[in-house]
């Protein structure tokens, strides 16, 4: 408290009622630590008032609802792509492996090897670009 | 979802952007990628958590975006109804001014803060979120939320008696 005579209790009431403070009170609360802080506490405290728009609810889940559909139908043709492309890859090590083996080596298992693992990552890689994401 | 936190998200962005101008399309932009990021959520953190996050990021992008734009950036709110529901508002017309007058400086003043100080402030005594829900929502210790708070307060006061000094001079 200051010694000016005013009263800080009193004061930090009526700024907490929202009572006018008095030219000699706005003066004593500039002055005063204590006063400050309680007014800077309520101003801090005071929420801003906003208006919502009424159908502002309505609106977003609607463009929200729109732009999920839309991000699922573009997703589509990347996980066919994937798919198809990770079939053809193992219908070609079934083949490769299972079939007739005239001169199976190790250097050919690696071959068809680092084929399969690049027809895979070339499909990973351009799905996505050809649909322009 | 969207009618329970609508009046958190918009009042957030205007204390936070310090403007009423595009608010509404900001809102429209954090509940777009609320419900973008819903799909990949993995539920390791609780949804107001993620909200209120969303709420900071689109905030601070607009920011930026003016500071870029307008060189920089005014915390002056040109629209009216504040000075009403403020501490020690009612009275004659001078008090009322008066009143306006300090919450102008107080939101200038809030506009010189950190970004970091400026969000621990609005959501401590604004959205009266806990320490630890604000240590959670940005990632940060709860010391470190605690220190953010003090040092913000302690540095608009003294704004805010820099302004009052300056007031003086010039009267």
């Amino acid at each position: 408290m200051r010694d000016d005579g005013m009263n800080c209790k009193t004061i930090q009431r009526a700024m907490r009622d929202g009572r006018g403070l008095a030219e000699a009170e706005t003066a004593h609360v500039d002055e005063c630590e204590g006063c400050t802080d309680a007014w800077l506490t309520l101003a801090l405290d005071t929420k801003p008032e906003v208006t919502v728009p009424e159908n502002f609810a309505a609106r977003v889940a609607a463009m929200a609802s729109a732009g999920s559909e839309k991000r699922r139908t573009a997703r589509m043709p990347r996980h066919w792509g994937v798919i198809s492309a990770m079939a053809f890859v193992t219908v070609m090590l079934v083949v490769c492996f299972a079939g007739p083996k005239p001169d199976t080596s190790w250097v050919s298992i690696v071959f068809v090897m680092l084929v399969a693992s690049e027809i895979a990552g070339l499909a990973l890689w351009l799905g996505p670009r050809w649909l322009g994401r | 979802m969207i009618r329970e936190h609508q009046g958190f998200v918009f009042r957030t962005l205007v204390r936070l952007t310090g403007s009423r101008e595009h608010v509404e399309d900001l809102a429209q932009e954090v509940f777009l990628r609320l419900y973008r990021g819903m799909e990949s959520f993995r539920g390791d953190a609780k949804l107001t958590t993620y909200l209120y996050r969303i709420t900071l990021n689109v905030a601070q992008d607009e920011w930026k975006r003016r500071r870029k734009e307008q060189g920089h950036t005014s915390f002056d709110d040109p629209d009216e109804g504040w000075d009403e529901r403020l501490p020690g508002a009612s009275g004659d017309a001078e008090q009322i001014l008066n009143s306006k007058q300090r919450m102008d400086n107080l939101g200038r003043a809030l506009g010189e803060l950190s970004e970091v100080e400026r969000q621990v402030i609005v959501m401590f005594h604004q959205e009266e979120l806990t320490y630890e829900k604000i240590s959670e929502v940005l990632s940060l210790p709860l010391n470190t939320v605690r220190t953010h708070l003090h040092r913000g307060r302690k540095k608009l006061k003294e704004k805010l008696q820099e302004g009052r000094a300056a007031c003086a001079t010039m009267a």
